[in-house]
């Protein structure tokens, strides 16, 4: 007989917690689910900065006059207003990305450290 | 080992999160200039502020130094966490290292290092990602490493008995 309940209403914190066979055990990490989540950061990280990049066009290099420089950013605004907005969409996936990585080295970092003294 | 990685958000983690949170926060800030150069700068602003906010944008090649940072500690933790293959921890070291190489554009401006730093640092880290976003996604749920005796798991979860 498993019994699981949320200990927000006991404790007020967020852990889940069960008892089974007489032992209480808590819920350290949801593995599979967030291994995909930041799956999915990872590759909507990359599609929005490659959509970024190809609606921005090729940028002037720094090297460039200041008058080409100009031209390119009034020919491309909307171009360059879009790749910013996509770009900074990227920056928290990437962000989300590493900070699932994170957490699913912590899974696998309970599943071991368990075993062994830390 | 717990401090090196192998204790949740242990120093890597932390390493790997802090350089990706410094290359937002510096690749947003860039964005938030061009925008304005894009927006009403590069029309009607005055040439020499329409320059500075030029080479201010020009400096997003010091991005790829926390790229590279978020890079050797994510190698790092995939290598002593296997979460991913391991030649997915090796991998991400080329990208960390055609970062660092990029970064050093600043003083070679449209040059060849620039050139290394985005074919070398900045194309090869999407594509690291990814490889390391499907195998996230492939890993099954038995591939985590040996679970000790206080730890079980159901299903996608993890259990640890209370101390």
């Amino acid at each position: 007989m498993v019994g699981v309940r949320d200990a927000r209403s006991e404790k007020g914190g967020g852990a889940r917690w069960q008892h089974k066979r007489g032992k209480r055990q808590i819920l350290v990490a949801h593995v599979w689910t967030w291994a995909r989540l930041t799956a999915a950061a990872g590759i909507t990280f990359v599609v929005l900065a490659v959509a970024g990049f190809v609606v921005r066009g090729v940028p002037p290099s720094p090297g460039e006059p200041l008058a080409d420089a100009r031209a390119y950013y009034v020919d491309h605004r909307i171009g360059v207003l879009t790749f910013v907005f996509l770009d900074c969409l990227a920056m928290f996936r990437l962000v989300a990305f590493a900070a699932g990585l994170g957490g699913s080295w912590r899974g696998a970092a309970v599943s071991r450290g368990a075993s062994s003294p830390a | 080992m717990a401090r090196r990685g192998g204790e949740p958000w242990g120093i890597l983690a932390r390493l790997m999160l802090a350089g990706t949170i410094g290359g937002a926060g510096i690749t947003m800030m860039l964005d938030m200039t061009e925008a304005g150069l894009a927006a009403h700068s590069a029309a009607q602003g005055e040439p020499a502020a329409v320059q500075a906010l030029f080479d201010l944008v020009s400096m997003v090649t010091l991005t790829m130094l926390p790229q590279a940072i978020f890079l050797v500690g994510a190698a790092a933790g995939i290598l002593r966490s296997a979460v991913a293959p391991c030649w997915l921890g090796w991998l991400a070291l080329l990208p960390a290292a055609g970062a660092i190489v990029g970064a050093a554009e600043l003083g070679d401006r449209g040059g060849p290092v620039a050139i290394a730093g985005l074919v070398g640092g900045y194309i090869p880290m999407l594509l690291w990602m990814t490889a390391m976003s499907i195998a996230l996604f492939v890993r099954r749920e038995d591939s985590i490493p040996a679970v000790g005796e206080q730890t079980a798991r159901a299903r996608n979860q993890l259990w640890q008995l209370e101390a």
